[in-house]
């Protein structure tokens, strides 16, 4: 016998939320509080470095994924962000009116048949 | 008004669909002019040949018979104070079609309104960048 | 005729309360008082909006004519449960972003200003979803757009607002105006602008053709003005609905509108080119019109523009720096959701598989929705941690900030857990109503197409929720600042998403409820019969 669809989300996901419960609390309970990390800590003296890229102990956000994706696809980005969106009102233009077109041209074959047909 | 038979058309016919061709070539020019025309005045001027064609469209919309050579179509006014039914059909195949006329006056005040802050705008992007080129006006990108 | 009168008054009274500000602007000084007004007049406006849904959910559709003209000959408002349920969502959605202004803007002299063109966008947002005239909705439309249009452009002195406004401005005007000239082939043809009278002719021309004074010419002939007027309209819609090639003004308009409005543009006024398209496409030249082939080329069109802007606003989401942007991407992304599920209705699909027709549909209604719950609710978000970080609205400088207030971030988790679509939120019973309708009707590629769209956004939600809460080094916060109110309104918010998802076997129903009332031929008969009583009733009237 099974559980039909809809109650089956509904109770995995709340197994899921309280699974996702108790491990916050887990962690909560062990992990090292990282705010309040001690000047050593947070100034560590490796081989002669400036210190404020060292105090820095995370990645910064775009490089993560923008680093990760510009590199998986660097030919696809270069076309979306240099060419479409290039905050040239002409160049949407161009878009936009390749669509307008688009749309006129189905309404001509249409009518186009239509007549042919002798509507 | 026959646009497909040609033979048998007189000349107010002819004359309503020279008009209705000279405005769907207006309506395609002034789209030409707003989308390719790197100027933001001359778009604006683009955009309000563009609305100006759809309000005399519409104005064309309202046109009706001449019942004879010479004599026009009436304003929508019935002249009969206890009309019969036969006055009520000649005057609805005479008289001008008010609603589109009622139509047009809306859009005319809603274009004046869109149209007047455009302009506030291009002023004041003219103040802020310089110029109205929008190929220069690109800080928006990506 | 008593209970009529509340879908009549909200749109007039709304724009009474909306235009006398300026005026009292002159008069009055206190800023306080501004707020409590506009949050007086917007919830006003959700308590008749909520009652009207009310009314056509128990007692069915509602006409009201103005004036007490006769419905062709006047203008009248006609509600289904479409238009009900989306002016209530949008009425009560409006009624949130409203109090949210009062916070955001406590420091700004000149609100008296801003206050009448949020209530003007919220005349054009309800006037749009209620009327049953297609002029009145372009009328509508421009009220909509010049309130949208004076909004983005609202800061002024500040180059990046001005060039995002006049961007946006100049081809909104070109799209309204081409919805007019549409309007007028749909006129000189069939001589009525009401929806209910066209959706009537439309599905009776073949067996009654109605003669105009253009008859037997190319210009008088409907099948053309149908061509004409459903490309032109078409075009108009997905550049409101911001659909893949009409979208480049969505990005630069909604970061740079002060944020209140980035909520009520991006959750709200998207929702109204999508509404005019469906309306257009199921009930005006509905699956029974006579122009069946046309309808089916612009709904696979429409079904390619859907995947396109789905995929487009996806993959550019991941890349944005900015906060606000990388949630106006997502809004590209979502709409093209909710086009995909409304672009099902081709006339194979409405007669070999019915069940697959209405899934779509439902799917496409009820994403709306809760797409419109969690932007409104990620930019409310988004404009606290702003005001938090300082004012920046990069996600660098953001860094963290969240994690500060648990509450906010609670918030922030719920909106992106709804758009993501998570299980226990509603976000992910519409995309699974979508894709199950997909497999249904035998288009699988379809169906994984919205599973991609899904999986590529989901980097761009990670990067939020990794840049607002998890990223440690955090900027100096502004402490002085007090979000006590922001933060019960998003999460209240919160709360309505994931209701939309607990409760989803109710409203599923109650989507198929409404997709009833718009696109099943029954449902279109309903809307005309409403339309003729109320003819019938005053015309009587009129020979007494």
């Amino acid at each position: 016998m099974f559980l039909d669809p809809l109650t089956a989300t509904l109770i995995l996901s709340g197994v899921l939320a309280f699974t996702a419960l108790i491990t916050w609390f887990i962690y909560s309970v062990v992990k090292s509080n990282p705010t309040n990390v001690s000047e050593e800590f947070k100034e560590p003296y490796l081989a002669g470095e400036p210190t404020s890229t060292l105090s820095r102990i995370d990645a910064p956000s775009n490089t993560l994924f923008w680093g990760f994706i510009y590199g998986l696809s660097r030919k696809l980005y270069h076309y979306l962000r240099e060419r479409m969106h290039s905050g040239i009102l002409n160049e949407w233009g161009e878009y936009m009116s390749v669509y307008l077109g688009l749309l006129s041209l189905i309404g001509l074959l249409f009518t186009a048949l239509i007549l042919l047909r002798g509507g | 008004m026959r646009f497909l038979k040609v033979r048998n058309m007189d000349i107010n016919g002819f004359l309503f669909v020279f008009m209705l061709s000279t405005i769907m070539l207006n309506l395609v020019i002034s789209l030409y002019g707003v989308f390719a025309r790197p100027s933001l005045i001359k778009k604006i001027i683009a955009l309000t040949i563009l609305s100006d064609s759809g309000n005399v469209l519409a104005i064309a919309v309202g046109f009706r018979d001449w019942p004879s050579g010479w004599s026009p179509s009436t304003p929508p006014v019935l002249n009969v104070t206890s009309p019969k039914a036969s006055d009520v059909v000649s005057f609805a195949r005479v008289a001008v079609d008010p609603l589109p006329q009622a139509l047009v006056l809306t859009a005319v005040v809603i274009g004046l309104a869109v149209m007047l802050f455009l302009v506030f705008l291009t002023l004041q992007i003219y103040r802020l960048y310089g110029t109205t080129d929008v190929r220069k006006v690109a800080k928006l990108k990506g | 005729m008593i209970g009529l009168n509340s879908v009549g008054v909200l749109v007039p009274s709304l724009v009474g309360f909306a235009f006398i500000l300026p005026l009292l602007g002159k008069l009055i000084k206190n800023v306080k008082f501004f707020h409590i007004y506009a949050a007086l007049a917007s919830l006003w406006a959700a308590i008749l909006a909520t009652y009207n849904a009310y009314l056509v959910f128990t007692a069915g559709t509602q006409v009201y004519p103005f004036g007490g003209w006769p419905p062709p000959l006047g203008i009248a408002y006609e509600l289904d449960k479409l238009n009900a349920l989306l002016g209530m969502v949008t009425a009560l959605v409006m009624l949130a972003i409203t109090i949210y202004s009062a916070w955001y803007l406590k420091d700004y002299e000149g609100v008296a200003y801003y206050y009448t063109l949020l209530l003007g966008l919220e005349v054009g947002l309800i006037g749009c979803l209620y009327t049953g005239d297609a002029f009145n909705l372009f009328v509508m439309l421009e009220v909509l757009s010049i309130s949208a249009y004076a909004l983005v452009g609202f800061y002024r002195s500040k180059p990046e607002a001005v060039e995002a406004a006049i961007k946006y401005g100049m081809f909104g005007a070109v799209a309204t105006t081409l919805y007019f000239v549409g309007l007028v082939f749909i006129y000189a043809t069939f001589g009525t602008l009401n929806m209910a009278d066209l959706a009537f002719k439309l599905t009776f021309y073949v067996y009654y053709p109605v003669p105009n004074p253009f008859s037997g010419t190319f210009f008088g002939n409907p099948y053309v003005a149908s061509a004409v007027a459903l490309a032109l309209a078409l075009w108009a819609f997905t550049y409101k609905s911001a659909a893949f090639p009409n979208h480049f003004w969505l990005p630069d308009a909604h970061p740079e509108a002060p944020t209140p409005v980035s909520a009520a543009l991006s959750g709200l006024v998207v929702n109204v080119g999508v509404y005019a398209i469906v309306r257009f496409l199921y009930t005006i030249f509905g699956p029974s019109a006579f122009v069946v082939q046309l309808r089916d080329a612009v709904l696979i069109a429409l079904l390619v523009l859907g995947i396109a802007s789905g995929l487009i606003g996806a993959l550019m989401m991941v890349v944005q720096e900015d906060i606000k942007r990388l949630l106006a991407y997502s809004t590209i992304s979502h709409i093209g959701l909710v086009l995909v599920g409304v672009a099902i209705g081709t006339s194979s699909t409405l007669n070999q598989n019915s069940l697959a027709y209405v899934l779509g549909l439902a799917g496409g209604i009820y994403h709306m929705v809760n797409h419109t719950l969690g932007k409104a609710l990620l930019f409310l978000v988004s404009g606290i941690l702003i005001a938090l970080a300082g004012g920046s609205r990069k996600l660098d400088d953001i860094g963290g900030v969240g994690r500060r207030y648990p509450l906010v971030s609670l918030a922030l988790f719920l909106g992106v857990f709804q758009l993501l679509g998570v299980p226990p939120f509603g976000g992910f019973f519409s995309k699974l109503l979508i894709y199950s309708a997909y497999m249904e009707a035998g288009m699988p590629y379809v169906s994984l197409m919205v599973i991609l769209i899904s999986a590529i956004s989901l980097l761009g939600y990670v990067k939020l929720i990794y840049a607002s809460v998890f990223k440690v080094g955090s900027p100096k916060v502004e402490q002085t600042t007090k979000v006590s109110l922001p933060t019960a309104i998003v999460l209240a918010l919160g709360i309505a998403c994931l209701v939309t998802g607990l409760a989803t076997t109710y409203i599923t129903s109650m989507m198929f409820d409404v997709v009833g009332s718009f696109a099943t031929p029954q449902g279109v008969y309903d809307y005309w019969q409403s339309f003729f009583n109320t003819l019938l009733n005053l015309a009587s009237g009129v020979m007494r």
